[in-house]
């Protein structure tokens, strides 16, 4: 038996990835320290007491037939508002996305042009990327009620401002998350089909979509789900639906009604995710 | 006649993980006439891959020129480009496949070129043109596979679906990386008949990188011996004797010395002249 040959040396770890982890893990803690949050507060008896009190106030829920045929209506607006919110949302983010994919970009393994060596053809290729990044970065910095606090300015009070709140920071949120799932996806289909004579749009469209669809689809329906919360949010500045009712309820002190708004906000959410698993499954 | 391939002087390298260069094609010249059909063996790491992306333009020569036809890829425009690059077909070492589409819509990809994005989209939700598509499937065999997803097809499977999308895409020239690494002996042979069939009676043009040396020496009038990033040889298969061979995959990394004479002479036996 011949003794093995040494190994290669390995190449040096790239820089700080152990720096990185314990800077987070500091500024976890920091964070902690900062705010004052103590966790052990929550369980002292007085502040369980006080839990306990508070809470019997929503029980029973109020199921009068009378107080939940008011509710239908608000019911049924929150959901318009999420899904409104949602088509607008995936209507600017889509071509986001597609914008800041890196690997539709960068690194050109999808040139038509063939690779750009360099130079300003390899900058000005990268620039759609760069562009749609910090759009989709502004659009997310802002969230969502304040975006809809700007457009009631412009569209006034009522829903429209809601849906252009939710639909532009959500925009925002889908279209990173998009290009991050696409990013994900293994380039070589695509790229085979662009040195093929392909352009790059059937490329993604046949050598990405395929492989990404089915998370890109269970993530706009999660989405989805978050908007209905974001509606109710939304109805406390005046958006209209759930949240709005719950504010005036508890506004009014009236907790068992509050409750049974919320009831029905967690079936919203249940009804999303029941929607997400079916769809998830028939596109498998 | 035509050249179909041509390249002078060329020399590509890659950046390595230690940040060292690595020149996988150290100044090749070659000429391949439009009809041809020509075999590159060599061992592992010679550059055979290489050698094949700088042909169908997926990678850029560092120094040297490269031309398609007599056209210079980097001197088009895009359109210019992509029909050039239309007009070779390639069968990947890897498939490059799409895992997640039917069998017909991996070999349908073979036609995006001459379809509109509409028309594209539209073969997704109903596939067109199944006729050509299935016609191709029956040449290399994955006929009853046509309405499966491809990441089910076996690894045999898979590579004829990738020959049969080369194969619809009509491509004057077709570069094939290992295009019988996974298949059977007699279905590999079938294969290579097939691809040699196309070159004969429709004049396309074939590079094929080979590992199974046997099946290079007896289907291909032209051999490319690759060593190092060089062309070490580039005879008929009649003046290729075991000895040149030896030498061509000296230092293989997989086989000791004996090794390689022992696999040599093994499979060399009545497929070598001398
Ligand atoms: N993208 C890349 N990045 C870094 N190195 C590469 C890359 N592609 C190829 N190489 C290196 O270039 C050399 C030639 O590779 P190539 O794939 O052309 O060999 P090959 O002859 O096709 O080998 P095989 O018979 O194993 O397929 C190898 O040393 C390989 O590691
Ligand atoms: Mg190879």
């Amino acid at each position: 038996m011949s003794a093995s040959p040494a190994p290669p040396p390995r190449p040096p770890l790239p820089a700080g990835r152990f720096a990185i982890f314990a800077a987070a893990s500091a500024a976890i803690l920091a964070s902690f320290q900062y705010t004052g949050f103590n966790p052990a507060l929550l369980f002292s008896a007085e502040s369980l007491g006080a839990i306990a009190d508070f809470g019997m106030g929503f029980l029973p829920p109020d199921l009068s037939p009378g107080f939940l045929a008011t509710t239908l209506e608000p019911a049924l607006e929150t959901i318009q508002l999420a899904t409104a919110g949602m088509a607008v949302a995936l209507l600017f983010g889509i071509p986001l996305a597609l914008m800041a994919t890196g690997t539709f970009h960068l690194g050109g393994a999808l040139f038509e042009g063939g690779t750009p060596a360099g130079g300003p053809r390899r900058a000005l290729s990268a620039a759609p990327y760069w562009i749609s990044r910090l759009l989709l970065n502004g659009m997310r910095s802002i969230p969502e009620l304040i975006w809809a606090l700007l457009f009631v300015r412009l569209a006034g009070l009522g829903p429209a401002a809601g849906i252009l709140g939710i639909g532009v920071a959500y925009a925002g949120i889908l279209g990173k998350v998009f290009a991050e799932i696409m990013e994900g996806t293994d380039i070589r289909p695509a790229a085979a089909l662009v040195a093929a004579g392909s352009t790059r749009p059937r490329a993604i469209l046949y050598g990405v979509f395929p492989g990404s669809f089915r998370t890109l689809l269970s993530y706009a329906l999660y989405r989805w789900e978050c908007a209905m919360r974001a509606a109710a949010i939304l109805g406390f500045v005046g958006a209209g639906g759930l949240g709005q009712q719950i504010e005036i309820s508890m506004r009014m002190f009236e907790h068992q009604r509050t409750a049974t708004l919320i009831l029905e906000l967690f079936l919203l959410v249940t009804l999303s995710d029941v929607i997400s698993a079916h769809l998830r499954r028939k596109f498998a | 006649m035509d050249t179909a391939f041509e390249l002078v002087d060329v020399h590509k390298r890659f950046r390595l993980a230690n940040g060292d260069w690595n020149e996988a094609i150290r100044g090749v010249s070659l000429t391949v006439r439009q009809g041809e059909s020509i075999a590159v063996i060599g061992p592992s790491g010679a550059g055979k891959t290489t050698l094949l992306r700088l042909l169908n333009l997926t990678l850029r020569p560092d120094s040297g020129e490269v031309r398609i036809n007599g056209t210079d890829p980097s001197r088009v425009k895009v359109r210019a480009l992509r029909r050039l690059r239309a007009r070779t077909g390639t069968v990947y070492q890897q498939h490059n496949l799409i895992p997640s589409l039917r069998t017909v819509h991996n070999i349908l990809a073979g036609r995006l070129s001459s379809w509109s994005i509409l028309r594209s989209l539209h073969s997704l939700i109903s596939p067109r043109e199944i006729g050509s598509a299935a016609e191709a499937a029956r040449k290399v065999g994955v006929l009853d596979k046509l309405w499966e997803r491809t990441d089910r097809l076996s690894g045999g499977e898979q590579q004829r679906v990738a020959i049969a999308r080369a194969l619809i895409q009509n491509p004057r020239h077709l570069l094939a990386d290992e295009p019988v690494a996974s298949v059977d002996p007699s279905r590999a042979d079938a294969l290579i008949t097939l691809l040699r069939e196309l070159n004969e009676s429709e004049g396309k043009t074939i590079v094929v990188n080979l590992h199974d040396v046997p099946i290079a020496l007896r289907h291909f009038p032209r051999i490319l011996g690759l060593h190092a990033g060089r062309v070490f040889f580039d005879l008929p298969p009649g003046e290729i004797k075991a000895d040149l061979l030896m030498r061509l995959y000296e230092g293989d990394e997989d086989m000791t010395e004996g090794e390689t004479r022992a696999w040599i002479d093994e499979t060399m036996k009545g497929s070598l002249a001398g």
